[in-house]
């Protein structure tokens, strides 16, 4: 190291923080070095000047935990829209650009997933449970698939073996990040009630669920008719193989999957919560200030109002998070053998059909709409375009 | 030195309850660097209204960002590093580093070379008024040097940029102070 570089270090060296190497060459040098001594003799002033114009310096506003601490309670707002400035539009760099944009548009389209498989354009409005049964059904079995259209419109199926449990991904595919709830309902005739409710026991085992509900009717007469209602808690991710596997124990009268969404319940109550626990926590803190009875007593009640709130409140976004890590299905059986599955008359017959012309308008509506809507999205790269045409078309145009 | 000797374990576990959402972790955290982030702040932006507000910016960043704090650098640098970063974005949005730079350049360029002695014999308001003529990354590097003797290395962590270029700093912030100094004491003699 020569001279120019260990006159460098002596900042470090001062503050003791060069390695012990560099210390040893520095100090080997100073005795000999004039300017060396100078400089150190500087520095030390300067750092002495430093550290007192610290100690006398001003702190951080007092208001300041407070501030921060209430930031730190409110969710991020957006950040504001700035004014655009169009003078970039004139820039040399715009017209490549612009072809990079249009270039990786004709990518998107030709190779996003929705322009490859158009026909499924409206597959999002469909309920993400049912979808996941489609699907389900449709990559299994014919029969499956039967099961699962069918599902909806209470017509009867042909038995289905119970699928064997898929990674818990598959059903979740089409829930992320969001809090959904699941509830079905499935009509069962079977042949044996008692020995139904055995086997809906053990499936409940092994997909971690459990029970939660049972009703037994048994006939209090011969040739009555046996009954059974039974409520399965499931994990979610279980769910529709749950589901798959009850409708195989019997002939399925109807069905039915109910998804509420409860994200933004939970987010709410989170936020509530948070608040009322930083209230309980202020009050707390004035009840240590405070020093008058009547002052302590009337902290005491919005104290124990609070903290009310606080219970009622978390024991209710535990019942909601609750219902969307189980889900519940619903099993009503009757057996078979003295109630015969009606068959449907050319009133129902009608009715199935007016149901089915009324669902494909209401699909034809909600194709043309999401249409729209990816007009919408796609709107500022069809500006761009047309943006980035009128500045080619100026400049040819000047140049004429 | 003082605020090198911190317990950099128990900072760290704070930052990990932090990022598990633990309030009373983060107001220690808080206490702790309050005026270590401020008074950085402060130096770096000369405005103390400025600096309280970029300073719950960081606070609350610390707050959001715990949970990527990765432990490759001290608590400490982080913490600084958030702060630098967004220092040099409201000074960029407000144009302040544009008169302070052509401020620095011609002191740099009128003085020469300064006079070797003009820190030693000046007082601690001539240094203080001549510290906020210089640029911010200058009085970021001498901050970072002597007041909280950090070495070369955290310093180049704090302010991102190279060892090398923090060397440098330094040295020309040491210049520029001499010069400002030399120039604040010929205008005294001449009033």
């Amino acid at each position: 190291m020569n001279h120019a570089e260990l006159e460098r270090e002596l900042p470090w060296y001062l503050n003791a923080t060069v390695s012990p190497a560099v210390r040893d060459q520095i100090e080997r040098a100073l005795p000999g070095c004039a300017s060396c001594a100078t400089e150190l003799g500087e520095l030390r002033a300067l750092r002495e000047a430093l550290v007192d114009i610290e100690a006398q310096a001003a702190g951080p506003s007092p208001a300041l935990q407070g501030i921060v601490m209430r930031a730190i309670d409110t969710p991020a707002a957006p950040t504001p829209a700035r004014r655009f400035n169009f003078a970039w539009l004139h820039s040399k760099g715009f017209a490549g650009s612009g072809l990079l944009a249009m270039v990786a548009l004709a990518a998107i389209f030709i190779l996003h997933p929705t322009t490859q498989r158009a026909g499924e354009v409206t597959a999002p409005i469909v309920a993400p449970a049912v979808q996941d049964e489609m699907s389900a059904a449709r990559t299994k079995s014919p029969a499956g698939m039967a099961a699962a259209s069918s599902a909806h419109f209470g017509e009867d199926v042909p038995k289905v073996p119970a699928p064997a449990p898929a990674p818990a991904s598959a059903d979740r595919a089409g829930k992320t990040q969001r809090s959904l709830a699941r509830t079905g309902e499935i009509d069962l005739l079977v042949p044996d009630v008692p020995a139904a409710l055995n086997r809906i026991q053990t499936l409940a085992d092994t997909q971690f669920g459990a029970i939660t509900g049972l009703q037994d009717d048994a006939p209090s007469a011969p040739g009555g008719t046996h009954t059974a209602k039974v409520t399965v808690s499931v994990p979610d991710d279980r769910f529709t193989h749950t589901l798959e596997a009850l409708a195989g124990m019997g002939g399925v009268v109807s069905r039915s999957v109910t998804t509420e969404d409860l994200t933004d319940s939970i987010v709410d109550g989170d936020a509530r919560l948070r608040n009322l626990r930083h209230e309980e926590t202020d009050l707390l803190r004035i009840m240590d200030r405070s020093g008058k009875v009547e002052d302590i007593l009337s902290v005491e009640e919005q104290l124990a109002s609070t903290r009310e709130a606080i219970e009622q409140l978390d024991a209710e976004q535990k019942a909601m998070r609750q219902r969307v890590s189980y889900a519940t299905i619903t099993v009503d059986l009757s057996d078979e053998k003295t109630t015969p599955v009606a068959v449907p008359g050319a009133g129902a017959q009608l009715s199935d059909a007016w149901q089915g012309a009324l669902h494909s308008v209401a699909a034809c509506t909600l194709l043309l709409a999401s249409m729209g809507l990816y007009l919408v999205a796609f709107a500022p790269y069809l500006i761009a375009i047309a943006l980035l045409g009128y500045v080619a078309y100026r400049r040819i145009a000047g140049r004429r | 030195m003082d605020e090198l000797n911190d317990d950099a374990a128990e900072e760290r576990a704070w930052l990990r309850r932090i990022a598990d959402g633990d309030r009373s972790a983060f107001e220690a955290f808080f206490r702790a660097y309050e005026r270590r982030v401020y008074r950085y702040l402060a130096q770096l932006l000369a405005d103390d209204g400025l600096a309280n507000e970029v300073a719950s910016d960081v606070m609350v960043e610390v707050w959001r960002c715990a949970p990527r704090y990765a432990g490759r650098s001290k608590p400490s640098t982080w913490v600084l590093g958030i702060a630098h970063h967004k220092a040099i974005d409201v000074l960029r949005r407000s144009r302040r580093d544009v008169f302070e730079l052509r401020l620095a350049e011609q002191l740099k360029s009128d003085a020469g070379d300064p006079e070797l002695h003009a820190i030693e014999s000046s007082t601690r308001a001539e240094i203080d008024a001549a510290l906020a003529g210089l640029r911010p990354e200058h009085r970021a590097v001498l901050h970072l040097t002597f007041v909280l003797g950090y070495p070369q290395a955290d310093i180049a962590t704090i302010v991102d940029c190279p060892l090398g270029t923090v060397k440098t700093r330094v040295f020309h912030a040491k210049r520029a102070l001499r010069a400002a100094l030399v120039a604040a004491g010929l205008q005294r003699e001449v009033s």
